[in-house]
């Protein structure tokens, strides 16, 4: 194994070649596909599925996708598995999985899960793959040597339970974190930094490949397990590559969206406590209820004054993201990070 | 095929917010830069205690600020 590693390690992390993260890139689009499909069937068949309730006729829709999606990692990244960050990453999502599994299986209460998320962190703190000297705009070079791993430990829970509560419609979570990752890749290629460069492609090509699957109308749902760990690997993708600042800019709809909730219902509560903040029209179209008390979702606040479809909303919170990324890369390209 | 997407001006608004409130945390940073340099190169305990414990205050502002945004966007419509 040391010997195969010595062999690919150059070739992989050293070569400058676009055409081999070209590569990467497809050979990550192209493996998750296929696990997703297979995964889509085992669950038919062991009849794990859920009512789309936003469709007519609620179709009825496997889920979750979690650990097909880790599977699709996996293998991507079978040969460098040994080395600290690549298993910091994909421990990062497996602990962010399990606690979704239960959740998904068995079900967790509103104040548990982001408590069982402050675990998330833990490997990435353990394997040490991370600078406790990050750089801040305006601010440069920090030393923050006791309080960086507990901002790392509450910074886990907070991007994995924002990717967890922003997985509300079809192809929503997907295209959010396909396109928040953009700024991060680029930002890695300028600066040259190839194991993050190589880890963001590879991030990026699997989460474009659940969203062939999870878009309008979706084969397959994420579930807790999947939305909670494609966003603790973000963060991990954000923590490991020193971007801080960038990564809270560009996730900030979903930001947004887990901070609104939580301050509208005071505090960490499971949804099925309160009132649905939107309901369906006769048209399947999604409108925002009204009244003081209910959760302030994005959902809502982008519904208020006009039902839109499932796609419409969706193509809605794609924008916001859209332009969040964007702001994120000027933001570096101005200011640096 | 005629793609026909609705585009509401709650997406705008909220793409406002979002650049709004990420100049406010890059304010907050430089607001941060400032604390930070106060006293620096000091190694006393109290000094850095004081400089974090401002530079936390600061962060938290920002995640206040979020509040604001959400009574600007949604309780004016009578959520």
């Amino acid at each position: 194994m040391t010997a195969l590693l010595d062999i690919l390690y150059p070739v992989y992390f050293t070569a400058s070649s676009p055409i081999l993260l070209l590569l990467l890139f497809a050979a990550s689009l192209i493996v998750v596909l296929p696990i997703l499909i297979m995964w889509e069937r085992v669950l038919i068949r062991f009849s794990r599925t859920v009512e789309d309730a936003h469709k007519p006729g609620r179709p009825m829709v496997p889920r979750p996708a979690g650990p097909a999606i880790l599977l699709a990692f996996v293998i991507v990244l079978a040969p460098f598995l040994l080395t600290r960050s690549v298993a910091g990453f994909l421990m990062t999502g497996a602990i962010a999985l399990l606690i979704g599994l239960y959740d998904d299986l068995r079900g967790l209460g509103g104040i548990i899960k982001p408590a069982l998320s402050l675990l998330i962190a833990v490997p990435l703190i353990l394997l040490g793959v991370y600078n406790y000297n990050p750089h801040l705009p305006f601010i440069g070079s920090t030393t923050l040597t006791i309080i960086y791993p507990l901002l790392m430990i509450i910074g886990a829970s907070i991007f994995s339970n924002a990717s967890n509560m922003m997985d509300v419609y079809n192809g929503v979570l997907s295209s959010v974190l396909a396109t928040a990752t953009v700024p991060l890749l680029v930002i890695f290629l300028l600066q040259r930094n190839l194991t993050m460069s190589v880890l963001s492609l590879v991030y990026l090509g699997v989460v474009l490949g659940f969203f062939f699957r999870h878009r309008y109308p979706s084969k397959i749902f994420p579930g807790d397990s999947g939305s909670l760990m494609l966003g603790a690997m973000y963060f991990a993708l954000v923590v490991m590559g020193q971007l801080e600042i960038i990564g809270i800019l560009a996730f900030m709809p979903l930001i947004f969206n887990g901070f609104f909730i939580i301050t509208s219902v005071r505090g960490f509560r499971e949804h099925k406590s309160f009132q649905r903040p939107v309901s369906l029209t006769e048209n399947y179209e999604i409108t925002a209820n009204k009244g003081r008390g209910l959760p302030i979702t994005l959902v809502r606040l982008l519904t208020v004054s006009h039902p839109l479809s499932e796609k419409d909303l969706a193509l809605n919170i794609w924008l916001l993201s859209v332009f969040s990324s964007v702001f994120a890369l000027i933001v570096y390209l101005l200011v640096g990070a | 095929m005629v793609l026909e997407l609705k585009i509401v001006k709650e997406t705008y608004q909220l793409m406002a917010l979002t650049g709004a409130s990420g100049l406010l945390l890059l304010l907050i940073l430089w607001l941060i830069s400032l604390v930070l340099k106060f006293g620096y190169g000091e190694r006393s305990l109290s000094i850095t205690i004081i400089r974090d414990g401002v530079s936390i205050m600061l962060f938290a502002l920002w995640f206040y600020m979020f509040l604001l945004l959400r009574d600007l966007m949604g309780r004016r419509r009578g959520m």
